[in-house]
């Protein structure tokens, strides 16, 4: 017999120790190493500090109301006094004050429009496009009045969280069914149509989108005859919305490009045509495939919008420098600043890929619709 | 041109270089069942899609019904309304239940009122037996149900020629026979069918002709029982021979 | 007639052609109106505008700058601008993108939260406020009088000061080059020598070439090295990061770290475990599992993803105009303020950014075809 086992075993050792029990949770997710030992005992004492500072900063010692404005200096905790006395400046901006009723009602019309888009139950291709344009237009019947007793309030006075609602929801609106226009477009059967829409997506999406804004608002006015200019923010809604039509463009086609050839075959056999094909089989599959990456990409948006703060418009981002301004509440730049940050942060994460999207994909590898 | 239900005159098709098709020359009467035979690349997949149109040709006649089918839109969309196809890999639609894969094809093709559809959807899928997975989704059912669901679709447009390409080989075996048993009762039923499939034993049950396609022709034609108990064309025996084994 | 309609080859003819002279419609009317326009508010076409001077300062440029220089210089500077900063944030962006990656992907529960609660928070919120806070950081800590100092490095609102050698601009510049040069040397020479010697001859031609800038066209006596010392009411020596620069550069890397960390995270989770676990039972340690395996696949599957995300990052040093950093942007728009060029300076800003990322995305996809796993497509 070849000589390949060994004459003697070498020492049986123990087998492996699989252990369980809180003791070792602790060491497995704490302790599994020496560094790792360290560094948790290095972050608990960071995070631990920090948490600490930051409660006796922006609660144990901070001002809240107004009349104890004086107390508000550097040495003391959070002034949020700023909030309650800049509030309505940065939610909506310019508006009256006697209409800002008007102002609130119609943010709340634009978040509940987002809000029922996230029910499956609106997910149809004609009850989605009936909300958004429904939304969108009570928001601009609410905001801009003149009729039924309602004063004219017009578009230069808006500002604030409710220009910044305004902006997206035009963007959606706008942009969403030229997406779908790009995308048909540039998986046409025509070679000229194709190569010439992908050209245009490709050019429009490696442009930043702040020298797009910026051309819509001052080189557009020189090409176009002055009756169809239209005024500055409809001309940076229409090119932010043009923006925004590019990226989702290519997410439609990706869609679209994972829905089996198969099922237009059988549409064309049985004698649908074109738009019926298009309405009722692939669109509906492609915007089902697609929706972490149009949720997120409807996120980013959101943000985005606080780039138009540079070219002059008073949405939330302006309003919130304007309520720090360089008289009184000068130094609380950082409390205004974090509230700004918390009503993105609400819309962002609320509805954002993190939490949203993370059900959406569960629901989705659950079962279908 | 000829009374015959499809009509087709020196069809040649090219891909590219590839020569799929070469001069197909081919007569399907009224109430025929034609099932077509051959082995994997022959070009019969090709053949059955471009009697409605699915595949484009390089020249021939291709006449279906007394229409020339061919680059004409308006003539095209016609003959898909008088002619079914039944798919290898089924092809419902996912994100629909099975009665409104039915519906909705009525409604847009043929302009159907959304009432009077549901009715014939509801008696195809009866006929098909699977009327009891109506409100189901197509990933809830079987891969014979599916099929047989993808016949009643095609059924409930009332067409008068049915197509069927492979139906049976993305089915398990224990399913097969479901859905040749409802061939079956169509083909009983006198309508104007083309089959292509490798079962022998439907093929012998229930076809009035066979052909044996190979690289792009038909080298033989005749009945089933010429066909498989007395092959002529070596290519042909050959086929026959692998398939019995 | 009817029948030549219905033509599926006559239809795509007729609707391609109608679709080119509408867009040859749109554009010819376009530069109509435009010409029409521009004529009448009296501005000239055409670039020869590039060979006139400024006549405006700007307060931060990595080339010599003056009120005297002429546009094209100035353009010139502000492209520059971008490159400087854009190029800092990719690298740093990328460094602590990392670290984050691996904290999140570790087993140490506290060092995954830090990672989590880091990406949550900065990847939420808008770059531009991010950008906002910290200039409004910058610009409210104390006066030079009251500067804080940490060490040699001085904090106040004139900027961030800190030591450096005594390199001119042009040093720098030949420094640069010289680091691009080696580094293009030690890719091609890749398939040669080892690797070891060639990371040491690369260290050492890149130290002798830094002496050699330092000690050169020196007057005696003068030192090496510069502190910043405040002189009355300014600083004088050393490198001076100002706050533009310095919030801008900031509020990109902390944001686009949390972007980048995703990235990598993505890439590191999307390697087979299967491939792992083969590497362990191989008798790797954890290391060598990682830095043989893990690491490689990683990076191939995060290159795409990468590209996209630093051709973004580029991009979004346009916010720099919110704050005063004078970037390629910020020039064309106040060219345009100061010129009415309109046309001319937007096509510029436009070729501009194309070309950069034209380049960024050349260069990834260099490296993908690279280190691309041979025989998948």
């Amino acid at each position: 017999m070849a000589g390949t086992m060994p004459d003697a075993l070498i020492g049986a050792m123990p087998p492996p120790v699989i252990r369980s029990g809180p003791g070792a949770w602790l060491r497995k997710h704490f302790f599994a190493t020496w560094y790792d030992a360290v560094f948790s005992v290095l972050f608990a004492v960071l995070i631990a500090w920090v948490l600490q500072a930051l409660m006796q900063w922006a609660v144990i010692d901070a001002i809240w109301r107004v009349e104890n404005r004086e107390l508000c200096t550097r040495e003391a905790g959070a002034c949020w006094a700023v909030i309650e006395s800049r509030g309505r400046l940065i939610l909506f901006g310019l508006y009256p004050f006697d209409e800002q009723w008007r102002s609130t009602l119609a943010c709340l019309v634009i978040i509940a429009t987002i809000a029922l888009s996230c029910l499956p139950a609106f997910w149809s291709i004609r009850r989605l496009p009936a909300l958004w344009i429904a939304g969108f237009g009570i928001f601009v019947m609410l905001m801009r009045g003149g009729f039924a007793g309602l004063p004219l309030v017009t578009s230069e006075q808006w500002g604030g969280l409710s220009l910044t609602l305004f902006i997206f929801s035009g963007v959606v609106v706008i942009g969403m069914p030229l997406a779908v226009v790009f995308a048909l477009a540039r998986r046409s059967s025509l070679p000229v149509i194709a190569k010439s829409f992908g050209f245009f997506i490709d050019i429009v999406r490696s442009l930043p989108l702040l020298a797009l804004l910026f051309a819509a608002a001052v080189v557009v006015p020189l090409l176009l005859p002055d009756a169809l200019a239209g005024n500055k923010l409809m001309r940076v809604v229409v090119a932010f919305g043009i923006f925004f039509a590019a990226y989702q463009a290519e997410i439609i086609r990706a869609g679209l490009q994972s829905i089996p050839n198969g099922q237009d075959e059988a549409a064309v056999a049985l004698g649908m045509p074109y738009w019926s094909r298009v309405v009722d089989i692939l669109l509906p599959q492609a915007f089902r495939n697609t929706l972490p990456s149009t949720v997120n990409q409807a996120v980013i948006t959101f943000k985005e919008t606080s780039i138009v703060t540079i070219i002059g418009f008073f949405e939330v981002m302006a309003s919130g420098n304007a309520a720090i301004g360089n008289g009184e509440w000068g130094n609380q730049y950082v409390e205004v600043y974090v509230f700004l940050a918390l009503i993105y942060f609400v819309f962002v994460f609320v509805f954002g890929l993190s939490r949203y999207g993370a059900w959406l994909e569960q629901r989705m590898r659950l079962g279908h619709d | 041109m000829t009374d015959a239900t499809i009509a087709i005159r020196a069809l040649n098709t090219h891909f590219g270089n590839y020569h799929a098709l070469r001069d197909i020359d081919l007569d399907v009467r009224n109430g025929e069942t034609l099932v077509i035979c051959g082995p994997s690349g022959s070009g019969k997949s090709t053949l059955i899609r471009s009697i409605n149109g699915l595949e484009a040709y390089s020249s021939g006649i291709v006449e279906v019904l007394g229409m020339a089918v061919g680059d004409n839109t308006r003539v095209l969309d016609r003959v898909r309304k008088r002619v079914g196809l039944v798919f290898q890999n089924f092809n419902l639609f996912p994100h629909m239940t099975v009665l409104e894969n039915c519906v909705l094809p009525q409604v847009r093709a043929l302009g159907r009122g959304r009432g009077a559809a549901r009715l014939e959807a509801m008696a195809q899928l009866t006929a098909m037996h699977v009327e009891t997975h109506a409100e189901k989704y197509p990933d809830q059912i079987s891969g014979g149900q599916r099929q047989r669901v993808a016949l009643a679709r095609a059924l409930c447009l009332k067409p008068e020629i049915m197509l069927f390409d492979e139906p049976t080989s993305a089915l398990d075996p224990e399913m097969i026979s479901e859905v040749l048993d409802v061939i079956q009762e169509l083909a009983r039923a006198d309508m104007t069918i083309v089959c292509v499939t490798h079962e022998m034993g439907f093929a012998r049950a229930v076809a009035d002709r066979v052909i044996l396609m190979a690289e792009g022709r038909i080298i033989e034609e005749g009945t089933p029982e010429q066909i498989f108990t007395n092959p002529q064309h070596p290519i042909t025996r050959d086929f026959i021979g692998a398939i019995k084994s | 007639m009817t029948q030549l309609l219905a033509s599926q080859r006559f239809r795509r003819l007729a609707f391609q052609s109608g679709f080119i002279v509408c867009v040859g419609l749109v554009v010819l009317s376009a530069i109509l109106v435009g010409h029409r326009n521009i004529a009448a508010q009296g501005i000239a076409t055409g670039f020869s505008f590039l060979e006139r001077t400024t006549g405006w300062p700007v307060n931060f440029a990595v080339v010599p700058v003056t009120a005297g220089s002429t546009y094209a210089w100035v353009l010139w500077a502000g492209l520059l601008n971008t490159m400087l900063v854009g190029f800092l944030t990719l690298l740093l962006a990328t460094l602590l993108g990392l670290v984050l990656a691996l904290f999140r992907v570790s087993s140490n529960t506290l060092m995954k939260l830090v990672g989590t609660t880091y990406v949550e928070v900065f990847r939420n919120v808008p770059v531009i406020l991010q950008v906002f806070f910290w200039y409004a950081l910058l610009t409210h800590l104390p006066s030079p009088r009251e500067a804080i100092r940490l060490g040699a490095v001085i904090l106040s609102n004139r900027g961030l000061m800190f030591p450096s050698p005594t390199l001119s601009g042009a040093d720098l510049l030949i420094l640069l080059a010289a680091i691009m040069a080696i580094g293009l040397g030690l890719w091609m020479s890749a398939e040669r020598a080892g690797a070891r010697m060639r990371w040491s001859l690369a260290a050492v031609l890149l130290a002798a070439l830094f002496a050699a800038l330092l000690l050169s066209f020196r007057e005696i006596g003068e030192p090496l090295w510069s502190v910043p010392e405040l002189k009355g009411l300014r600083f004088v020596g050393g490198i001076a990061l100002k706050p533009e620069f310095a919030a801008l550069l900031i509020g990109l890397v902390l944001f686009g770290a949390a972007y980048i960390c995703e990235i990598i995270r993505g890439g590191l989770l999307s390697v087979d475990q299967g491939r792992l676990e083969a590497g362990t039972a191989l008798g790797l340690t954890g290391f060598q599992v990682n830095r043989l395996i893990r690491i490689p696949l990683a990076v191939r599957a995060m290159l795409p993803s990468l590209t996209n995300q630093y051709v973004w990052l580029m991009k979004a040093t346009t916010v720099g105009i919110a704050i005063g950093y004078p970037d390629y942007f910020a020039i064309v728009s106040t060219s345009i303020n100061q010129t009415g060029q309109t046309l001319e300076l937007l096509a510029l800003l436009m070729a501009g950014f194309i070309l950069i990322n034209y380049s960024i995305g050349f260069a990834m996809n260099r490296i993908n075809d690279h280190i691309k796993i041979k025989g998948r497509s």
